[in-house]
C-alpha cells in the first residue's frame, strides 16, 4: 500500500515475490528509490529522468531486505524525526522576499529536492531568518508564512502556491453509495464504507501566536479569531483559545501563522472512505476537494447541486488529506538505485489487486497541525531556538521634540534599537537639512521606538546615555536623560565652572545652531 | 393450497405448489402461470423473479397471496431460482423463492422516503418559497402534513397517488408512511421492455434488456419510450385518468456550437438512440441513460463528430407530470434545444413554455434551469467548459381544464423544487 498525506511525507510498503531473482533483491537497498508509473512502460526509453515524468509516485527506500520495499515519500530527505536534512545552523536572512526567491535560497542546487513550479500570486512576502533548524522546517515555515500550500512531485521537486491554485477546489469526483458512474461529470465513485467520527479536542475559537521577541513589543503576538458557535454551561459563547509558542516567527508573520493554525483548529472529522478505483491518483491528489453524498451521515449540502446519474444530488464538499492506495497489477514499478540505474521490477512485485482505496477526509484526528514546526528545529532543540531568537537590531524614526530636520541637504533622522530582557538600547543620529528646518532653541529630545514607553525605575528623572552634538562647528559631548515616558532629553555640558554642569540647549548652546548641524546620541533605559 | 396465486414484487401469476414456514422464513416452490402463453410473457416473469436478488434499488418486496391473508406482507428475498425458459414455455416452469418476513406488525411495516429538498439553481428568477411535491400511493397512510396547500390526487394506470406539498425548508429529512403490500407499486415509476414482442412488461432491477427500439419509462401518468418518428429522442404520452393519449409528443433534441474558432461552428440534429441503460429502477424514481448520436452534423470539421456519442439521462418520479432530462457535455455543445417536434405555438411561463393547442386533450410543457423558448422548443445556452443541460419535459394533463396543482405553471414549479429521495423499509 502507498500512503500519501497532504503536506507530509507519507509512506509506502511493498513486497517482492518470494522467487524474485537474487540480482534484483540485492539491488533493493536503502536510499534507492521506488518509482510507480500509472502503466507499465515497456520499450520506453527508461532514462533516469524519463521515468519520474511518467510517475504516479516516488519514494525513498529506508527499510529494504527480506523482500520488503518500504520507506517514506521524498519529503523525508529534507528532515524527519531523526535527521534535519541539510541543517541550517548559521542564520540565513530572508528579508521581504517572494516565496520563489526564499525557496531558491533554502533549496539551492545540490539539495535533495528542488523548487518546481512556484506561483507567488496572492502570497505574502517573507521576512524570516531561519537558524538552528532543519532544512525541512525552514522550507515549511517559509511556505506557511507566505500563506501557501505545497506538494512534492515524483520528479523530486516541490510545487507551492495558494491552496486554491495548487489543489482542485471544484471536485471532479463524487462519492456515493450507488454504483460507480465514470461517464458522469463529476465522476461517480462507489464507496463501500464510509466511517465518520468527530473529534472536538483540537477545536479553538482563537489562536494567539507568541512571536519573536524584540520586534517592538514586550511580547509580540499575532492572533486570529473565529466565530464561536458553541456555548459554555452558562450559555455564553465558549472561549477556547490556543496559544502557540513560536519564538522564530517574526511579528509581521504572526497573524498569517495564527490564521493557518486557526484553519486547522476545527472540529476534526475523521472520515475513512473505502472505495474501488483502479488508479485514484489519476483523478485525485491529497489536498483536492471531492463531493460526498451520504445524507444519512450528514454529507449533504443544498448549496451544491450536482447532476449525477440523471438526478440532482446535493453532496457536501470535503477536502482529502490522505489517500492510501494499493499496488495493483496495472502499474509499472521501477527501482532507481542510489547511483541512478533504472531497473524494471514490475514482474516481481506482489500485487494487491483485491484491496480498496482509502481516503482520509477533512482534518483527520491527529494532523500535522498539531506539530506545526513553529517552535524551531525538529528533534526538540527548542531551547536553542530561543537562544537565537533574541532581538535583531531594528531601525525607526524617532519623534523629535523642539527641533525638526526639514528637507534638503543631508537631512536625516533615524535610530536603531535592540530590545532584550526589558532593556532598550538605542543609537540615533539627527542631521538638520536646508529648508523647513527648526533649529534647537530650548528643550530638545527624542521619542521612543513604536510600541515602547520609557520606564525608568524611579520616579525622578534619570540619566540614560551620552550624546555628541555638532552645533555651528563646535563638537560637544552632552548627556541624555529620561524625563518622561515619551521624552529622552538631550542636554549640553557647561564647562564654565570648576565642575562640569548640565546645561539646557539653546540657539547658541553648545554652539550657534545652523543647517547641516548634527546630533548623535545613544541611551539605555528600561521600557514597558 | 388449490388455486393460490402469489405476487412477489412485480412478478404475478405465481402458483404455489408447496409452502414451508419456519418462523419468519417462508419458502415457496411452484409453477409460473404467465399472463399469456407468449414467450415474452414467460421471459418477463423470469426477469421479474431473477431481479429480486442482487437488486441495488429495492431490498424489500411486497408479497401477496390470493387465498391466505396471513402470508401478505413485506419480505426480504434470500434466494430466487427459475427454471429454463423452454420448460417454462409449457406453463410447467418451476420457480422457487426463499423469503424472510420483515417487521413485527404484520403488514404495517414503516417505509420512509429519505432525501433532500432542493431549490434548483436557475437563472430564471425562480427562487425559494415554492413548495415541492412528494407522492405516495393513495392507499398508503402517513403522518406527513401537506404544507400550505391541499394534497393533489392523481389517477395513474396502476392506481391513484396522493401528492403532498412541503416547504423547501425541510432540507435533509425522511418522510414516513405505511402501505398495504398490494398497493406498493400503485403509481410507481417503472421500466418496461417488450422483450422482442409487442407487449410491454414491467422489469425489475437494473439488469434489464433494453434496446433502442424497445424501452419504456413510465409512472402511470407519463410514458416515455422510443420514438416512432426517426430522428427524435423519444415519444411522450400522457394518461388522463382513464386512458392513454394516442398521439404522442415526439421529442426533438438538437444542439449547436456557435461563434467558436476551433473546431468551428456546427449544428447537430437528427438523433439516433444507440443504447439504453438502466441507471435506477425503484418505485419512487426510475432513470435511464440514452446514448445517442447525431446523424446530421453541418458546419466546420463536421466529420470529426460523426461518431461521437452524446449522453442524455431521463428520470421520472412517482406521481410527477414532468420528467427530468439531463444532457451531458458529449459533443461539446454550446446550446441545446429540447421540445415538441411539432413546434406548435406556445405560451411562455416562468421557467417553461406550454403549448397552446391540446393534443388528445393534453398540452405539452417544457423548460429548464436557464435559457428560454417559444413554439414548444426550449433552448439552453451555456459556456463550453460547463456545457450541461438540466431540462424537463412534461404534460399538462387535461390541458386548459387542468386545475389546482396540475396546471402547467404548477407542474413547472414542482420540477424546480424536487425532493431527491430514496425509499426504503425501516423497522416499525
Amino acid at each position: 500500500m502507498i500512503h500519501e498525506v497532504l503536506r507530509s511525507q507519507g509512506s509506502f510498503d511493498l513486497r517482492l515475490q518470494p522467487d524474485t531473482p537474487k540480482n534484483i533483491v540485492t539491488q533493493v537497498r536503502e536510499f534507492a528509490r521506488i518509482v510507480i508509473t500509472s502503466a507499465h512502460l515497456t520499450g520506453e526509453d527508461l532514462g533516469s529522468s524519463a521515468v519520474p515524468t511518467f510517475a504516479r509516485y516516488t519514494g525513498v527506500i529506508l527499510e529494504p531486505g527480506d523482500g520488503r520495499i518500504s520507506g517514506e515519500g521524498e519529503l523525508w530527505w529534507l528532515g524527519s524525526d531523526s535527521h534535519a536534512g541539510k541543517a541550517i545552523v548559521d542564520p540565513v536572512v530572508l528579508s521581504g522576499v517572494t516565496l520563489s526567491s526564499a525557496l531558491a535560497t533554502l533549496l539551492p542546487a545540490g539539495s535533495a529536492l528542488l523548487p518546481g513550479s512556484i506561483d507567488n500570486t496572492g502570497l505574502s512576502t517573507i521576512t524570516f531568518t531561519p537558524q538552528a533548524m532543519s532544512q525541512r522546517a525552514a522550507v515549511e515555515q517559509a511556505i506557511a508564512m507566505a500563506g501557501a500550500s505545497f506538494r512534492v512531485n515524483p520528479t523530486s521537486t516541490i510545487d507551492a502556491a495558494l491552496a486554491s491554485t495548487l489543489h482542485v477546489t471544484t471536485p471532479r469526483i463524487v462519492v456515493t453509495d450507488d454504483a460507480a458512474s465514470w461517464g458522469d461529470v463529476p465522476k461517480g465513485v462507489e464507496a463501500s464504507v464510509v466511517v465518520a467520527s468527530r473529534n472536538a479536542r483540537q477545536y479553538a475559537t482563537k489562536v494567539v501566536v507568541l512571536a519573536q521577541s524584540g520586534d517592538g513589543e514586550r511580547l509580540p503576538t499575532g492572533e486570529q479569531s473565529g466565530t464561536p458557535t458553541y456555548l459554555n454551561p452558562y450559555g455564553s459563547p465558549a472561549e477556547l483559545h490556543r496559544l502557540i509558542d513560536a519564538p522564530t516567527v517574526p511579528t509581521a508573520s504572526a497573524a498569517d501563522v495564527a490564521q493557518q493554525v486557526l484553519d486547522l483548529a476545527t472540529v476534526r472529522q475523521v472520515v475513512k472512505v473505502t472505495c474501488r478505483h483502479s488508479d485514484i491518483g489519476r483523478d485525485l491528489r491529497p489536498g483536492d476537494a471531492i463531493y460526498i453524498y451520504k445524507p444519512d451521515q450528514g454529507f449533504v449540502d443544498t448549496a451544491n447541486q450536482v447532476s449525477h446519474k440523471g438526478i440532482t444530488i446535493t453532496p457536501s464538499i470535503e477536502t482529502v488529506t490522505g489517500i492510501s492506495w494499493p499496488a495493483t497489477s496495472q502499474f509499472g514499478y521501477y527501482l532507481v538505485t542510489n547511483g541512478g540505474t533504472i531497473i524494471d521490477i514490475t514482474s516481481y512485485i506482489m500485487f494487491e489487486d483485491d484491496s480498496d482505496v482509502e481516503l482520509i477526509i477533512g482534518q483527520g484526528s491527529s494532523l500535522r497541525g498539531d506539530v506545526l514546526p513553529f517552535s524551531g528545529p525538529l528533534g526538540g532543540a527548542d531551547a536553542a531556538a530561543l537562544r537565537f531568537a533574541e532581538s535583531p537590531a531594528k531601525t525607526f524614526t524617532p519623534a523629535l521634540t523642539g527641533m525638526a530636520i526639514g528637507t534638503g541637504g543631508s537631512a536625516y533622522n533615524q535610530a536603531t534599537y535592540i530590545y532584550a530582557n526589558g532593556m532598550l538600547n538605542v543609537w540615533g543620529r539627527v542631521v538638520f537639512g536646508t529648508s523647513g528646518v527648526t533649529l534647537p532653541t530650548g528643550t530638545i529630545g527624542v521619542g521612543p521606538p513604536p510600541g515602547f514607553t520609557f520606564a525608568p525605575p524611579l520616579t525622578a528623572v534619570l540619566p540614560a546615555g551620552i550624546c555628541y552634538m555638532n552645533a555651528g562647528g563646535v563638537n560637544s559631548p552632552g548627556t541624555v536623560r529620561a524625563e518622561s515616558s515619551s521624552l529622552m532629553r538631550i542636554l549640553a555640558n557647561n564647562a564654565a565652572g570648576t565642575y562640569l554642569a548640565a546645561a539646557n540647549v539653546s540657539s547658541t548652546v553648545p554652539g550657534t545652531w545652523a543647517n547641516g548641524n548634527s546630533i548623535e546620541y545613544s541611551y539605555s533605559v528600561p521600557v514597558s | 393450497m388449490a388455486n393460490a396465486l402469489f405476487t412477489i414484487g412485480r412478478a404475478t401469476g405465481l402458483r404455489a405448489q408447496r409452502l414451508n414456514y419456519d418462523g419468519d422464513s417462508l419458502s415457496i416452490v411452484g409453477h409460473v402461470l404467465p399472463s399469456s402463453d407468449s414467450a415474452q410473457a414467460v421471459l418477463a416473469t423470469r426477469q421479474q423473479l431473477r431481479g429480486l436478488l442482487d437488486n441495488p434499488d429495492e431490498q424489500v418486496f411486497p408479497v401477496t397471496c390470493s387465498v391466505d391473508p396471513t402470508i401478505d406482507g413485506y419480505y426480504r428475498v434470500r434466494g430466487a431460482s427459475v427454471d429454463d425458459t423452454s420448460v417454462m414455455l409449457g406453463s410447467k416452469g418451476r420457480f422457487g423463492v426463499q423469503l424472510e418476513r420483515l417487521g413485527t406488525g404484520y403488514t404495517n411495516v414503516v417505509q420512509e422516503c429519505a432525501g433532500v429538498a432542493l431549490d434548483r439553481t436557475n437563472t430564471l428568477g425562480i427562487g425559494a418559497g415554492i413548495e415541492g411535491i412528494w407522492s405516495i400511493p393513495s392507499a398508503a397512510l402517513t403522518d406527513v402534513l401537506s404544507d400550505n396547500a391541499d394534497p393533489v390526487t392523481r389517477t395513474t394506470d396502476t392506481g391513484a397517488v396522493i401528492g403532498r406539498f412541503f416547504n423547501q425548508t425541510i432540507g435533509n429529512t425522511a418522510l414516513s408512511f405505511v402501505c398495504p403490500p398490494a398497493d406498493h407499486y400503485d403509481g410507481s415509476a417503472r421500466i418496461e421492455s417488450k422483450l422482442g414482442g409487442s407487449t410491454y412488461y414491467e422489469m425489475v432491477g437494473r439488469q434489464v434488456p433494453l434496446t433502442p427500439t424497445n424501452w419504456r419509462l413510465t409512472n402511470g401518468l407519463l410514458r416515455i419510450q422510443n420514438s416512432a418518428t426517426s430522428g427524435m429522442l423519444c415519444d411522450l404520452y400522457a394518461y388522463n385518468g382513464s386512458s392513454w393519449s394516442t398521439t404522442p409528443f415526439a421529442i426533438r433534441f438538437t444542439a449547436r456550437q456557435d461563434a467558436v474558432v476551433d473546431p468551428g461552428d456546427k449544428a447537430f440534429s437528427n438523433v439516433a438512440v444507440l443504447a439504453v441503460t438502466v441507471l435506477r429502477n425503484s418505485p419512487e424514481v426510475c432513470t435511464v441513460r440514452l446514448l445517442v448520436n447525431f446523424q446530421t452534423i453541418t458546419g466546420t470539421n463536421a466529420a470529426r463528430y460523426a461518431n461521437i456519442t452524446q449522453q442524455v439521462d431521463i428520470s421520472l418520479r412517482r406521481g410527477d407530470c414532468i420528467a427530468t432530462v439531463n444532457i451531458l457535455p458529449g459533443v461539446g455543445w454550446f446550446s441545446a434545444t429540447l421540445g415538441d417536434n411539432a413546434a406548435a405555438a406556445s405560451t411562455g411561463l416562468t421557467g417553461s413554455i406550454r403549448n397552446d393547442t391540446a393534443v388528445n386533450g393534453n398540452r405539452f410543457v417544457t423548460g429548464g434551469t436557464s435559457g428560454g423558448g417559444s413554439t414548444s422548443l426550449w433552448t439552453q445556452t451555456t459556456s463550453r467548459s460547463s456545457a450541461r443541460g438540466l431540462n424537463f419535459i412534461g404534460v399538462e394533463i387535461l390541458g386548459s381544464s387542468a386545475t389546482g396543482r396540475n396546471t402547467a405553471q404548477e407542474i413547472t414549479n414542482q420540477w424546480f423544487t424536487p425532493f431527491v429521495e430514496r425509499q426504503r423499509v425501516v423497522l416499525a
